[in-house]
């Protein structure tokens, strides 16, 4: 059956995330948890921005008003038997850091305006 | 769901909750079903974006003092029906909690929890190691002194819970704004009289600061100096799989723990004495860090030997708002009056939320006492009274 | 990927051998061999494939020597390996996601949130009913984890000055305008990025293929240029096969290679990741046999898989455009052109597909992709009054490229949705506070932009 996929990952089409969005889950981070774009293993880079783009004429505002989610590290998936072999880094310096190349924070909230 | 605002906060209501997390949301669903009106629901962000939608999901029975115990059975309880009720799943599924220790010195603590929860009525049972393989065949148990078993217990999904919670919440006429702060509260002498927010101004004569993280901060603009520090805590899930592991795994020898989510994900933690606790919302920091992925990894492999071959898809963090006795603050303060907490709740939030939100509604409107608020209040720790609950794990 | 050798390898396809040339990379050997569906989707059970070849989709994981979601695009054939599709035999019968599929809304979205939530009895039989269908692939074999456990400690590279991931056309003037000793990442074997190797293979044809497209000529010679001068430079060091799996603020890098992990700390950090193929919406654009130019040069130019004889369509727009047919067209496959437009730059298209033989479709709206067994097998467009279909064994997207954005967003830059530049791209010209700059297709420049005259 013809479909037009959005997120291959998680197997979401338009007219699903459009559903969504009039079912009331109108910003990013509820739309993604509800419908799965982006939650997959590829995390969004198939169909992130495509997403976004797509709440953008959704919600009829501008693109720049939709904001990116919390991308997390890795950006692919790694075997916890190589991240074994890791070093653990010590961990109150990093977080500490706060060299001029840090910058301001952004908050960690999906920050969708 | 819940529409982003498209004005200003209403200039009145009858009680303004703050923070949408389980909290906010449970609480504000409890006053409306006992005819409160106009309830305004506060979330600076969106709805689940602070510790409730971070958390691991997990509900469980397994403590070592007596409150934790009775709360967390009643809501064992609550969760077995709370998706009917809410008319959304919440997948809570009871796999069952499997604690194991590597320390022979913890096994007495452990068969005088069992005996504990026995008597408060919980099916908890102490195990032999090698009795874990019958619950968890991969599991390493070679180097385990013993463990605890509950069936009841279990696990479910945060959002899928906060959007049932709001749900209701609108049905029941409670308005829920996201992407609002409260800014500043306002009192009249000894009451709460309004709040102000980055929508405007609420008159109201009821304030609940289910703020999680910022609990704290909130406090202070009323006067009120809380014990709570924010402890940074991170986890993780591994790509997704057949289901292959029915429990939640949590070693209290080594603060690991693991579960098997409702898309096959692995999900999991492990805590690091090292973490940081913060006073100043300021400071919180929850951006990944490799230090996490890395000792996760080690303890996994450990515990769990076919993790080697499996991979982590993605980590995160959030913040416990932990009290001194790692249980939670419930209730008002004296010399406060339309002032109430619903917060501290040191880790264990989601599995206690829906059953703390029930008795204090019940009792912020019928005025009735309830021994267990009574116990948990702020008070406590000025009058001495703490026990800590030894099960604290992530 | 190696280049390829006449050797041949047999591995084990769902319990059948089949002879391969070594070097190829799984998903490669099996669209030899005709099997291009590799894994079926979990909710509809749509077929899906090779689509990336770089391993970052997903779409094409299957179960290889008993280790689960195994990327088979960048995954070496060896002798005696077992190669298995995950959802073989899994409980929902293909007869049955057939029917989902074909329902339309038999499970609309959000179902499993909202079905049968009561009473309780229904509902647990439905979350029980539920439970054993979820999840992709099967714990791995203990063969595997045993084998995985140990080994050495990963590298640490400590704190370098300059540090710039991605070795494309901007990597390489990034490298080369740097101060100081610089690292240069990339995960390909050479510097030049997938373009180099893809513009390399058009000019090992004969018969001038590359003289008769001049812009392609005119990049290859910037890039061959530009990887010389990387080579004579002692300060700069280039690190191959290297992708960077993960960035930890402030300036943390994950490394992985062929022998794992490492990390490395930068003063610095250009990040010349390059853009993502995008696909495009139209009915059925996850078929297998749809990919971008990138997982195109990857797979006939890098990996060389054989095309010879296949029937490909080029749509879209761009310098990517060119280079597609171009390679296509190298690797003997036949080729049929559809770009967006035939004026402005795209002008010399009628008389570049006359000279070559490529069939031109010049104007029409891709709408619909079909398959035959599974894989593509032609496409419908709209336009010039009426409808065409093309018979397509494997089609490229040419569309505005997604700048790849999710590791300078994990090092903090500042990144805004902008159409127009095809993506999540730098808000300012210069991130200014953190330690990442961004430059080339990853801040949103298209290939066009970084064809400039070679430095000498």
């Amino acid at each position: 059956m013809s479909k037009r996929i959005l997120c291959r990952c998680e197997d979401v089409t338009r007219a699903e995330f459009r559903e969504a969005y009039a079912e009331g889950f109108t910003e990013l981070e509820s739309l993604k948890r509800y419908t799965g774009v982006s939650t997959g293993f590829c995390q969004g880079k198939g169909c992130l921005v495509e997403s976004a783009l797509e709440l953008s004429s959704l919600r009829d505002v501008p693109p720049g008003d939709i904001c990116l989610t919390n991308i997390r590290p890795p950006v692919e998936p790694v075997t916890f038997a190589e991240l074994a072999r890791l070093e653990p880094p010590p961990l109150l310096d990093d977080l500490k850091r706060t060299s001029a190349a840090a910058g301001p924070q952004r908050p960690d909230t999906g920050d969708e305006t | 769901m819940i529409p982003l605002p498209a004005g200003p906060v209403p200039q009145r209501a009858d009680a303004v909750v703050v923070g949408g997390g389980i909290n906010g949301l449970a609480i504000s669903v409890e006053l409306a079903r006992r005819g409160l009106r106009d309830i305004v629901v506060l979330e600076k962000a969106y709805l689940g974006s602070g510790s409730t939608g971070r958390c691991g999901g997990g509900i469980r029975q397994v403590w070592t003092t007596e409150e934790n115990i009775l709360l967390a059975k009643e809501s064992v309880a609550c969760y077995g029906s709370l998706a009917g009720e809410l008319g959304l799943h919440t997948f809570f599924r009871q796999g069952g909690y499997l604690m194991v220790t590597e320390d022979a010195a913890q096994l007495e603590t452990l068969r005088s929890a069992v005996a504990l929860q026995n008597r408060c009525g919980v099916r908890s049972e102490f195990l032999q190691p090698r009795d874990c393989l019958k619950l968890v065949p991969q599991l390493n148990v070679s180097r385990l002194a013993g463990a605890l078993f509950c069936p009841d217990d279990g696990t479910a999904y945060p959002f899928s819970v906060v959007w049932g919670y709001a749900r209701a919440a609108q049905r029941l006429g409670v308005k829920v704004f996201i992407r609002t702060e409260l800014v500043d509260v306002a009192t009249t002498g000894e009451r709460i009289s309004g709040v102000r927010t980055s929508r405007g101004g609420i008159s109201t004569p009821l304030l609940i600061n289910c703020a999680g993280p910022w609990a704290r901060t909130l406090a202070a603009k009323v006067g009120v100096s809380l014990p709570n520090r924010q402890e940074r805590h991170e986890i993780m899930v591994s790509e997704s799989y057949k289901p292959f592991l029915d429990p939640m795994v949590i070693s209290i020898s080594n603060g690991i723990y693991f579960s098997q989510s409702m898309r096959g994900e692995l999900l999991g933690g492990i805590g690091d004495p090292g973490e940081p606790r913060w006073e100043d919302a300021g400071s919180f920091d929850t951006r990944s860090q490799l230090r996490f992925a890395a000792r996760f990894a080690r303890a996994l492999i450990d515990s769990f030997p076919p993790a080697a071959g499996m991979r982590l898809m993605r980590q995160w963090a959030g913040l416990y708002d932990v009290t001194p006795d790692h249980r939670p603050i419930l209730g008002g303060v004296p010399g406060l009056d339309g002032y109430h907490h619903l917060c501290g709740f040191s880790g264990h939030g989601f599995m206690l939320a829906p059953v703390a939100a029930r008795r204090m509604a019940r009792h912020i409107l019928t005025g009735e006492a309830d021994e267990i608020i009574a116990s948990l209040s702020l008070d406590r720790f000025a009058r001495g009274e703490i026990e800590v609950d030894a099960f604290v794990v992530g | 990927m190696t280049s390829l050798s006449d050797e041949t390898v047999t591995i084990f396809f769902e319990g059948k051998p089949l002879p391969c040339r070594a070097g190829l990379s799984v998903g490669a050997a099996l669209w030899e061999h005709g099997i291009k569906v590799l894994s079926h989707s979990h909710k509809f059970g749509r077929p899906r494939g090779l689509v990336c070849a770089r391993g970052q989709c997903m779409s094409c994981l299957m179960r290889i020597d008993g280790e689960p979601n195994v990327r088979s695009c960048q995954t070496p054939v060896r002798q005696g390996q077992v190669v298995n599709r995950q959802d073989a035999g899994s409980c929902f019968a293909p007869a049955m996601h057939k029917a989902l599929d074909a329902g339309g809304h038999l499970l609309p979205v959000g179902f499993h949130f909202k079905w049968f939530t009561r009473p309780a009895f229904l509902r647990r039989a439905f979350l029980d009913g539920l439970r054993p269908v979820t999840g992709v692939g099967k714990l791995p074999d203990r063969a595997v984890w045993s084998a995985a456990r140990g080994g050495p400690p990963a590298h640490d590279h400590g704190v370098l000055e300059t540090v710039v991931i991605g070795a494309g056309a901007a990597g390489m003037r990034a490298a080369l305008a740097a101060p100081g000793r610089t690292l240069l990442l990339d995960d390909l074997p050479a510097c030049g990025g997938q373009r180099r190797a893809a513009l390399d293979r058009v000019a090992g044809e004969g018969d001038g293929l590359l003289a008769a497209l001049p812009r392609l000529a005119q990049m290859r010679d910037r890039l061959e240029s530009d990887a010389r001068r990387i080579s004579l430079a002692d300060r700069i060091e280039v690190l191959s096969g290297v992708r960077v799996v993960g960035a930890y603020q402030p300036d943390m890098l994950l490394l992985k290679d062929e022998s794992g992990l490492a990390v490395a700390r930068a003063a610095a950090i250009v990040w010349a990741g390059g853009a993502w193929d995008r696909l495009g919406d139209f009915e059925n654009n996850d078929l297998p046999g749809l990919m971008g130019p990138r997982a195109l040069y990857r797979l006939a130019a890098i990996q060389g898989l054989r095309l010879a004889g296949a029937r490909t369509v080029v749509c879209g727009h761009g310098f990517d455009l060119w280079l597609s047919a171009a390679l296509l067209h190298a690797v003997g496959a036949r080729v049929a052109l559809v770009p967006d437009t035939v004026t402005g730059a795209e002008g010399e298209i009628p008389a570049a597909s006359r000279r070559l033989g490529w069939a031109l479709h010049a104007g029409l709206e891709l709408r619909r992709a079909t398959a035959r067994t599974g894989a593509l097998a032609t496409l419908d467009f709209a336009g010039g009054g009426g409808l065409t279909r093309l018979p397509a064994d494997l089609a490229v997207m040419c569309a505005r490229a997604k700048p790849a954005h999710d590791i300078p967003y994990q090092l903090g830059a500042d990144l805004v949705l902008d159409p127009d530049r095809g993506g999540f791209v730098p808000r300012a010209a210069r991130t200014s506070g953190t330690v990442v700059s961004i430059v080339g297709e990853a801040a949103g420049a298209a290939p066009e932009d970084l064809c400039v005259e070679a430095v000498s």
